[in-house]
């Protein structure tokens, strides 16, 4: 992936002083958040912080009280969610596929507003990474394990050939066998040059990433490269248990 | 050919040649313009959810819309029916906003629409304009022969509208909508504006239809064209078929539409115990219409 001047320059998501709630309940206090280029950030955070509020109000599902989004240089706060994901934020929600239309359709619909020739060429290069997938084209999604859900909603996600992948919880109700598939491919993505904003609770996909935001009451309690994060006693107590070092007992 | 063109062109042939050996004419005219109706509910129902109890509303309004044309303006019959058709539209562009309500909601507030449009064109103090309730006479213009002809056309034209949605961009983005629409969103599509195209053509099928049906009966009063029933019958065909495909309604408006016409007529005390237990073992045992059987036995429907 090539970038211009400016876009080295400037990070590719800023978003600044975020307000947001639902109705008269205020879940984001004055949230700041960057994402580079070619960058991967985890959110993490207990239940109820506010992390997926913050991604809905990325993309536009939250109206927004107060604040500015900028991605690409673009202001993103007055469009609608069709209108950013074009701009080039793919999103994965919990849900990812469209259960009654099959695998084709939904791959289909990932590349849905992109010329057809860059359709074809995107075609190609999932056959490499998702070669199953693309074999049981004639599927219904919804027949498909979670697992091989969560494949798919990725390969859609990839197909809208995104700048940058916003993932709510992509370890959602998958066994640890399939987590440990997800993150792997995740980290071909990233290492093709695609930026990553991850929701998660599962410390396994901290590896991934380069900086860690922790929210915390719908205040962002940390910001800082992940070796910080593992290296600050207290956060280390709260969001790694009682380890002596963070990566004992993993794998 | 796309998937679904080869029955199309064998339905339009079908019904282009039938009248040459089959004297009903009436029968095959009327079936024909419940396959426009079913397949303009099956682009909105079947494509983006909404269920339109008053679908009737844009028929009324086409089969209006054709005739005021031809009587006040002096258009000849066919281009009246684009009048009719842009009316229905029009119709369809005052009520878009309906489609903020869902499911139940939308069903009954559809209805509810279709009702206004009705009592708005049979009100007496618009006699000078609609002849309100006294109905509308085109005696002037009445040719059964070319009425049926362009209903021939029109059915063409709704078929290949179908076909056109299962093959397309379009089509795909309107599933994926009545899926999720949030999801849809999340794929880059313009949730609000697929929608209102979906809607709007749904209505200019249904327009179309009744400007056709209008000039082919030439005598009609506002109830016969506001009846509730076109909507149910259109309605039920489209679901005892099976929705987002293009055979499902075809099949669904030849089988029920053919039964009311072998025993609705006959024993019309029957025909509606008949069709009551149908449309309850429908619901039961086939809630996806009869292609959900094709499908099971792998067999491919367009």
């Amino acid at each position: 992936m090539s970038f211009s001047a400016a876009e080295r320059a400037s990070p590719l998501l800023r978003a600044s002083g975020l307000v947001a709630g639902y109705g008269p309940l205020q879940v984001l206090w004055d949230v700041d958040l960057e994402i580079g280029n070619a960058e991967c950030v985890i959110l993490l955070g207990p239940n109820g912080a506010g992390k997926t509020t913050l991604l809905k109000a990325l993309l536009g599902l939250v109206a927004l009280w107060r604040g500015r989004i900028e991605f690409r240089g673009q202001r993103l706060e007055g469009q609608r969610t069709d209108q950013r994901v074009r701009q080039g934020i793919a999103y994965m929600s919990e849900v990812g596929v469209f259960p009654n239309l099959s695998i084709e359709e939904n791959l289909k619909l990932g590349g849905y507003y992109l010329p057809r020739r860059e359709v074809q060429r995107r075609a190609q290069e999932l056959y490499v990474m998702f070669p199953d997938l693309v074999q049981r084209r004639g599927v219904l999604a919804g027949s498909l394990s979670g697992g091989q859900r969560k494949m798919l909603s990725l390969a859609k996600a990839f197909m809208s050939g995104p700048r940058l992948l916003v993932m709510d919880e992509p370890s959602a109700g998958l066994s640890p066998r399939y987590v440990k598939e997800v993150i792997a491919t995740l980290r071909q993505l990233h290492g093709a040059g695609l930026a990553m904003l991850i929701a998660e609770q599962n410390l396994g996909f901290l590896e991934l990433a380069g900086r860690a935001c922790i929210l915390e009451g719908g205040r962002i309690r940390f910001a800082g490269d992940r070796t910080a994060l593992e290296q600050d006693d207290i956060l280390r107590r709260s969001y790694f248990g009682l380890q002596e070092t963070p990566d004992a007992g993993r794998d | 050919m796309p998937r679904g063109g080869w029955y199309s062109v064998g339905v339009v042939l079908l019904f282009a040649l039938l009248p040459f050996v089959y004297g009903n004419h009436a029968l095959l005219f009327n079936m024909m313009m419940y396959l426009v109706l079913a397949q303009g509910i099956n682009v909105l129902f079947g494509f983006t959810g909404y269920l339109p109890f008053g679908y009737v509303g844009f028929f009324g309004a086409g089969a209006y819309g054709a005739s005021l044309a031809i009587l006040l303006v002096h258009l000849p019959p066919v281009p009246a029916l684009f009048v009719g058709a842009a009316v229905s539209v029009l119709v369809a562009l005052l009520l878009a906003p309906l489609l903020r309500l869902s499911g139940a909601y939308f069903a009954i507030a559809s209805l509810a629409a279709s009702e206004v449009v009705y009592y708005i064109v049979s009100n007496p103090h618009l006699v000078s304009l609609t002849q309100g309730p006294y109905g509308i006479s085109l005696a002037q213009v009445y040719n059964s022969g070319a009425s049926y002809a362009t209903m021939v056309v029109v059915l063409a034209m709704a078929l290949a509208v179908v076909v056109y949605l299962r093959n397309s961009h379009m089509g795909l983005a309107l599933q994926a909508i009545r899926e999720e629409p949030i999801s849809a969103g999340f794929a880059g599509i313009n949730v609000v504006r697929e929608r209102i195209r979906a809607w709007l053509l749904s209505a200019a099928l249904a327009g179309l239809a009744g400007g056709t049906y209008a000039w082919h009966v030439s005598v009609f009063y506002p109830k016969s064209v506001f009846d509730l029933n076109i909507s149910v019958f259109a309605i039920v065909f489209t679901l005892f078929g099976g929705v987002a495909t293009l055979v499902g309604p075809i099949m669904g408006t030849l089988l029920l539409y053919g039964l009311y016409n072998w025993i609705g007529i006959s024993q019309p005390e029957y025909f509606q115990l008949v069709f009551g237990i149908v449309i309850v073992l429908l619901v039961l045992f086939l809630p996806n219409g009869l292609v959900s059987l094709l499908r099971r036995v792998k067999i491919h429907v367009p």
